[in-house]
């Protein structure tokens, strides 16, 4: 189980990132130009997003591309795949941060009033929580008063 | 909210979140020309590195052709004395291609005797003086709305020349310079 628990709490941000990533493209492609200062060169620090359609299976789509320029109009063209790559990185280092920062929170919290931690699975006694459901069931005292009338202790 | 509303807010919200952003094609053109047609220094000499790190040297040329991104070589297949090869080079695959294409031969190229004559070699040319090439070609042709459209090198007369193009929506220049880089007036030779 703690497996898993690890498991939803690294991978499940980096999905959320991956995905506000990607929705930030298709919504405002300018997001992109988020990578130029890491992408473009020196001599051309202008970034432009260009949108271009290209024709598919079924009907036509709409494709962007980051260029960078110069102060001549000279043109390097950088991609899509390579500032999505920083773009989700960038996604990912804020949802990491924020998730940390829950965590903080939550530490300094308990050690200060003993408050209840954010990160900490519910403590309401209706609700089991997974390790609890999972855990040996606590002996039956009725099967253990059995058990001791038959062999009687002492 | 009545139901109208509703539909006009759901489109509305679409319209904003798919159609907006990027810069249209002839838009992004458009800045390239306000800024001069992006021809230089800069990618003629990336061309002739990518040329020289394919062939391990950069042979004679019979032509150099520069246009917006992209750069149009012919070139002396090593070895020979009568075979020319074209080889692109461009930094945009949308622009025609990124990096340097495979070599495609080129027809018509005479005999070895006349293509002698229409080879040129590029220790001879000022590539690194092409910025100021095209923005003296630009100054001189005067047009309103103009930028280089072309910058070529070739030997179409005795010596090798850089001929500029000058464009711009009514009007076409032509500018000549030495392969040095210095402007060719009329009569020179």
């Amino acid at each position: 189980m703690r497996f898993w628990k690890w498991f939803f709490i690294l991978l499940g941000p980096a999905l959320l990132a991956l995905f506000t990533a990607v929705m930030l493209m298709v919504a405002y492609p300018n997001a992109l130009k988020l990578a130029a200062p890491t992408l473009c060169a020196d001599d051309k620090p202008d970034a432009f997003v260009v949108r271009y359609d290209v024709q598919t299976s079924d009907g036509t789509g709409t494709n962007f591309t980051l260029f960078c320029m110069s102060e001549r109009g000279e043109i390097e063209e950088i991609g899509t795949w390579e500032p999505l790559l920083i773009l989700f990185a960038i996604t990912a280092a804020i949802v990491y941060g924020l998730i940390f920062l829950l965590w903080l929170v939550g530490r300094i919290r308990k050690m200060a009033g003993g408050e209840v931690d954010p990160m900490m699975p519910p403590t309401d006694p209706l609700i089991m929580s997974a390790d609890q459901i999972l855990a040996r069931p606590a002996e039956d005292p009725f099967e253990a008063m059995q058990r001791d009338q038959e062999n009687p202790p002492g | 909210m009545s139901g109208g509303r509703r539909v006009l807010v759901v489109v509305g919200a679409v319209v904003l979140l798919a159609a907006c952003g990027g810069t249209s094609r002839s838009d992004f053109e458009a800045e390239i020309q306000s800024r001069g047609g992006g021809l230089g220094s800069g990618l003629a000499l990336d061309a002739l590195a990518a040329l020289e790190a394919e062939l391990g040297e950069v042979p004679p040329l019979r032509s150099f052709t520069m246009t917006n991104g992209q750069v149009s070589m012919e070139v002396l297949v090593p070895g020979t004395d009568d075979q020319v090869d074209t080889y692109r080079y461009g930094t945009s695959g949308l622009y025609g291609g990124g990096g340097l294409s495979a070599p495609t031969p080129v027809t018509g190229v005479g005999g070895a005797q006349a293509l002698r004559r229409s080879l040129f070699r590029t220790e001879r040319v000022a590539f690194d003086e092409f910025d100021q090439v095209v923005d003296t070609a630009i100054e001189e042709a005067d047009l309103e709305g103009g930028y280089a459209q072309t910058l070529r090198v070739d030997r179409a007369t005795e010596r090798p020349r850089i001929t500029v193009n000058v464009t711009s929506p009514r009007e076409s220049v032509q500018a000549q310079f030495r392969v040095d880089g210095r402007p060719l007036r009329t009569g020179d030779g």
